[in-house]
């Protein structure tokens, strides 16, 4: 069975307990606002272009056939809606390889098997003090390919952990529960409004009741506070009724990513995150503030 | 040992440290000892009684005259060497001096030598050192049991006698005299401490003088008795080595000073004393780069090994061929991490100089704490200490020097050999205390390119036809197998040319350059009666040492895929582009041109590469090794035929032939009177040293790099790859047997940052002892760091005040990076190499 992924994290500290291996899945069925991967959102990413590693020389222009790419006036232009996805135009540039460089199509389908074979001396080298992260896009719409690769990893005795929206129905969890240590639970209970969204908060609200539940099974509960979206009073007591009634006492804050803007720029889609960062810090400090005097923790790694 | 060890400098450390990278930043050129003001062992009326001596009489006099010169108040107000710095607690200045910049001692060649030298690579000022001493026996009976060695010995040599060993008489006169040397030396400094102690501003100081004096009186001759006596003791015998050409190493270190350690009661003040010797040893330091031209001294045969062949100067200007090496296996075969392990190591931390080198030997055996320390010091230091792997280390050496063993022979011995190896100044394994140590090199590109090519370089250069001539004519590659059996060919015939010179250029050394210093304490010297250099070691290794192979491995890899699998080039299109580095010449030749970028773009970025762990390169990987392992192999059979053994009657006439072929019309080396047990082991290891851009300088075009481009640095994958998991590199080595592979195949890895993490760290180490890797080195740095110090050195480069441009960048004399054999402040290496630590960085996302 293949898995698709569009990127791996040899080592991270900012992913679960201790050091870990962090893979990517691709495809996510929400839009957030703050989304520091746009590109996964999809079934396949678009093709992404840094122009700052772009030397201009053409060679992509010459190379595709549908006309894509333009250099004109020293600008590299890509018409996106013509592009076939076919990779030759990252074959014919120099500052490209198949992982990295000026063009990029990140996402590949690999066979289960295949891919843990990659990625098994790095979690070797890891066991002891971390695991593998499984994270998105959201890693529950492959469940199947997932719980094959996690079989393999808890084969190695692997430290395992999924990163989720729990926007997703239970029974997609059932399917990967007894290979789960750890569960990063991002809490997004708004749609792109500032309210909360009672059809989410139902949903998730069940996966989470679902997850606190399991035997032998750690929740690291993930807010983000991002401005403009998640950062009223409304939707802490809303957070804080969760954590309280699944038992949870300890909360990730997560304050919006600064280089969001940097994947809104290789898939040329417009970004305007003006609004979403928190400039003066406060609205990360009154949060922080919120869960203490609640008596919930702070995460640390 | 139950208390922590402290982690931050005392008062006397960092003044003492602040004094050295203060005199590092300024011109030191006057501090060297000028030619005139050496004596002259063949003109200077003074020696005129040693004129006629045998050469080793003649260079233990030198050894004597350097010393004194040493000594001498008049010089020391320039040369600083007759000093005792304020706070210092060792007496004993080493002379400037360095594998880059070269040596100054007194010349004892007659005319007629130096003349005759002009043959070989060999003069007084040749450099040595490239082994270690082991201090055991100074500390325990003294140098002076030494001397009543030679007494004795002497005593039983009688000039009148029909059949007096002359050359034996002279070893043990030669021995003594430099001996005796030694300990006048450390006399004379005595005296200075007593007398620096009457105007000491404190009492304390007046104390801790006297007290010197009273050590420097006692050893080396006499035996030691406290860690500071230990160390005291150590450190004259390593000072006058170091002043008389011989750059020794230090050896293990943990292991001869923790019986000291053990009867001292603190155990902080242990550490000062380390912290101390530590900054002793690195005096020598140049920070700045503004004033080597005046510094330097070296000459036409600076000749390390078989070949004459030019070091980067620069890049050596700080390397003093000086390593610690701590932890391991005892010879008997247990852990032998001890309290001075973890002292040692948390000195080395703490001080953070770029020389002495300090490896720390880890191995399944090694204790989880030990480990953790490395990692901390790596965290700490961002580049201290290197690793060995005794895993791989001990059985690479044990099969070295059982080559030719019979199988009924006691193998204990050898076991405790190979328990008890060490690295010499650069990384070369080594017997500890007991092996001499000669070494070739190759260039593997060139090999490459001559197997690519049918025997010629890939030059563009029209005068030479099909390019350069160096090797076999093998005829055009026109599939894989084919590449394979010229490989084989090529290969064969580089390493003979190099490795088969080993034992012509051993017998050079006892006629130029004998060593009676080092035989002094080396092997079985002193009892056989005869110098390192002529069979007293009681070992000897020949290394030879294959460069550039992760860019043999991407090249091949290429052609592989490109030429030979997919058939999208011709042979002859990529050989004309890596010879015409992608350029076509002629400019209305658009169609070649096209060609040329095309096959540019499909090896550097469509190409598998070195260092992911992928079967593709792999097997070509193991294909070289096993080429190459096995031509070292053959060379060493041809060898010992030719040059050591005695042919059987019915070889005769062959073999006397081939001698005189090579230019040799001796007798077999065991044939001659001293070297009936003599033998060189040939070993085969993988590295560049700092040589990587010297080499590449040499070479076509290749996969990875322009024409001329540095090559990889020793066995590391190529600059800028290093970013699909550190593992996926270590994972590999397991695959490739490196526990074949006696003289070293090191790997430095270069971290981002984000690594340093000691957790990180440590799990890198476990898993390198665990897939058998053979040497590691770790610097953790920034590519934005390296950038800003580049783009400073560049700018400063153009500064009109020499002294400002040095001050500026004198601000980041703390980072030091692996510079191939050894460490170095980054601030001193030569832009070129800035450049490639740009790209090294392995990146760390978060």
């Amino acid at each position: 069975m293949d898995i698709k992924y569009f990127n791996i994290d040899w080592i991270s500290n900012n992913d679960g307990p201790g050091k870990r291996l962090v893979l990517f899945l691709q495809k996510c069925h929400l839009e957030c606002a703050w989304c520091h991967s746009p590109h996964s959102q999809g079934e396949c990413s678009p093709l992404l272009f840094f122009s700052g590693l772009c030397i201009k020389c053409g060679a992509c222009v010459d190379s595709c056939t549908s006309n894509v790419h333009t250099i004109i006036n020293d600008v590299h232009q890509i018409e996106r809606g013509l592009c076939l996805l076919c990779g030759d135009c990252i074959k014919a540039c120099p500052s490209s390889n198949e992982e990295k460089g000026a063009l990029v199509l990140p996402t590949k389908s690999v066979d289960v098997n295949i891919l843990y074979k990659k990625l098994r001396p790095q979690l070797l080298m890891l066991k002891d003090i971390g695991g593998i992260t499984i994270s998105g896009g959201e890693p529950l719409l492959q469940a199947e390919a997932v719980k094959l690769l996690l079989k393999l990893c808890k084969q190695d005795d692997i430290n395992t952990a999924i990163e989720t929206s729990g926007i997703i129905s239970v029974k997609n969890y059932k399917i990967l529960s007894s290979l789960v240590d750890t569960w990063l639970l991002g809490f997004r209970l708004t749609t792109n409004e500032e309210k909360i969204d009672g059809k989410l908060l139902k949903i998730f609200s069940e996966s989470l009741s679902y997850l606190s539940k399991l035997p032998n099974t750690q929740i690291l509960a993930r807010i983000p506070v991002i401005p403009n979206h998640n950062t009223f009073d409304e939707y802490y007591n809303k957070v804080l009724e969760l954590l309280n009634n699944n038992n949870i006492q300890n909360v990730d804050l997560l304050k919006y990513n600064a280089h969001t803007s940097h994947y809104y720029k290789a898939i040329g889609k417009d970004f305007n995150d003006k609004e979403l960062i928190d400039l003066t810090n406060s609205k990360y400090e009154n949060a922080k503030t919120y869960f203490l005097t609640n008596k919930i923790t702070l995460y640390e790694n | 040992m139950k208390i922590e060890l402290r982690e931050t400098n005392t008062e006397r450390i960092g003044k003492l440290l602040g004094d050295l990278r203060q005199r590092g930043l300024m011109n030191r050129s006057s501090e060297w000892f000028k030619r005139n003001e050496l004596p002259d062992i063949i003109k200077d009326k003074k020696y005129q009684a040693y004129r006629k001596e045998p050469v080793i009489i003649r260079r233990a006099v030198a050894i004597q005259a350097m010393l004194e010169t040493m000594t001498n108040e008049k010089i020391s107000k320039h040369t600083h060497s007759f000093e005792i710095e304020d706070g210092d607690l060792f007496l004993g200045v080493l002379p400037m001096g360095s594998n880059g910049l070269g040596k100054v001692f007194p010349n004892y060649l007659t005319e007629d030598e130096k003349r005759i030298s002009s043959l070989t690579n060999r003069t007084e000022t040749a450099l040595l050192g490239h082994n270690t001493i082991d201090y055991s026996n100074i500390l325990e009976k003294g140098v002076k049991s030494v001397i009543e060695q030679c007494n004795e010995k002497l005593e039983l040599l009688n000039a009148k006698d029909a059949f007096f060993d002359y050359e034996k008489d002279a070893f043990y006169k030669a021995v003594k005299i430099s001996c005796k040397s030694v300990i006048e030396y450390a006399e004379r400094f005595a005296e200075k401490a007593e007398k620096d102690a009457m105007h000491a501003k404190t009492e304390e100081r007046k104390n801790e003088l006297l007290d010197m004096a009273r050590i420097a009186r006692k050893v080396p001759e006499n035996p030691a008795d406290t860690f500071h006596e230990a160390l005291q003791s150590i450190w004259f015998v390593h000072l006058a080595l170091h002043s008389s050409m011989n750059y020794m190493s230090l050896g293990r270190l943990d292991q001869i000073l923790d019986t000291y350690l053990q009867r001292e009661v603190d155990q902080n003040k242990a550490m000062e004393l380390f912290e101390n010797f530590i900054i002793k040893t690195a005096w020598r330091l140049n920070f700045t780069t503004e004033y080597l031209v005046e510094q330097d001294h070296m000459d036409h045969n600076a000749a390390l090994g078989v070949h004459p062949y030019y070091l980067d100067q620069r890049a050596g200007m700080n390397n003093f061929l000086q390593n610690v090496i701590v932890g391991g296996i005892t010879p008997d075969g247990n852990d032998a991490t001890n309290d001075c392990t973890y002292l040692i190591l948390q000195a080395f931390e703490n001080v953070n100089l770029s020389t002495p080198g300090i490896y720390v030997r880890l191995g399944k055996h090694s204790p989880k704490k030990l480990f953790t320390s490395v990692a901390k010091s790596f965290h700490k230091t961002k580049n201290l200490p290197s690793i060995l792997n005794d895993d791989v280390l001990i059985p690479a050496m044990y099969n070295a020097l059982i080559q030719d063993i019979s199988s009924n022979d006691d193998k204990k011995q050898y076991h405790e050999l190979a328990n008890d190896y060490c690295v010499d100044g650069c990384w070369e394994p080594i017997f500890n205390g007991k092996c001499d140590w000669t070494f070739g090199m190759i260039n593997g590109m060139t090999v490459l390119e001559c197997t690519l090519n049918g025997g010629a370089t890939l030059s563009s250069n029209p005068e030479l036809l099909k390019g350069e001539k160096l090797s076999p004519l093998t005829g055009k590659i026109t599939d894989y197998k084919s590449f394979k059996e010229a490989f084989k060919t090529q290969i064969q015939f580089f390493v003979d040319q190099s490795a088969m010179t080993m034992y012509l250029y051993y017998m050079l050394d006892e006629y130029i350059i004998p060593s009676p210093l080092i035989s002094a304490f080396f092997g079985s010297c002193m009892e056989k009666g005869r110098d390192k250099s002529w069979n007293g070691a009681e070992h000897t290794i020949g290394g030879t040492i294959l460069g550039g192979v992760p860019d043999m491995i991407n090249t091949i890899a290429a052609i592989k895929k490109w030429v030979m699998d997919e058939e999208k080039y011709e042979m002859d299109d990529v050989l004309d582009a890596l010879k015409y580095n992608f350029i076509c010449g002629n400019e209305s030749d658009n169609k070649t041109q096209l060609k040329y970028d095309s096959i540019k773009l499909d090896f550097r970025t469509n190409s598998p590469q070195f260092g992911y762990d992928d079967e593709y390169t792999t097997e070509i990987a193991k294909f070289i090794l096993d080429t190459y392992y096995n031509a070292v192999l053959k060379s060493k059979k041809l060898a010992d035929k030719v040059f050591l053994n005695p042919p059987k009657p019915e070889d005769e006439k062959e073999v006397f032939a081939l001698r005189k072929v090579a230019g040799y019309f001796g007798m077999a080396m065991k044939e001659i009177p001293g070297y009936e047990d003599f033998d060189i082991k040939f070993t085969a290891g993988m590295g560049t040293f700092e040589q990587y851009n010297w080499q590449g300088v040499g070479n076509a075009a290749s996969a990875s790099r322009d024409s001329g481009e540095p090559l990889a640095p020793n066995f590391t994958p190529v600059s800028g790859t290093m970013d699909k998991g550190i593992a996926n590199l270590l994972n590999t080595f397991k695959k490739l047997e490196l526990d074949r592979f006696a003289a070293g195949v090191i790997t430095d890895l270069c971290l981002d940052e984000g690594h340093s993490h000691i957790e990180v760290l440590e799990a890198i180490l476990h898993k390198f002892i665990k897939e058998k890797g053979n040497m590691l080195t770790v610097t953790i740095g920034s590519r934005e760091e390296y950038q800003t110090i580049y783009e400073l050195a560049k700018s400063t480069a153009q500064m009109e005040d020499r002294e400002e441009a040095a001050k500026l960048l004198g601000k980041y004399a703390n980072i030091v990076v692996r510079v191939g054999g050894w460490n170095a402040p980054f601030i001193t290496l030569p832009l070129s190499h800035m450049e490639n630590y740009i790209q090294r960085p392995a990146e760390y996302k978060s």
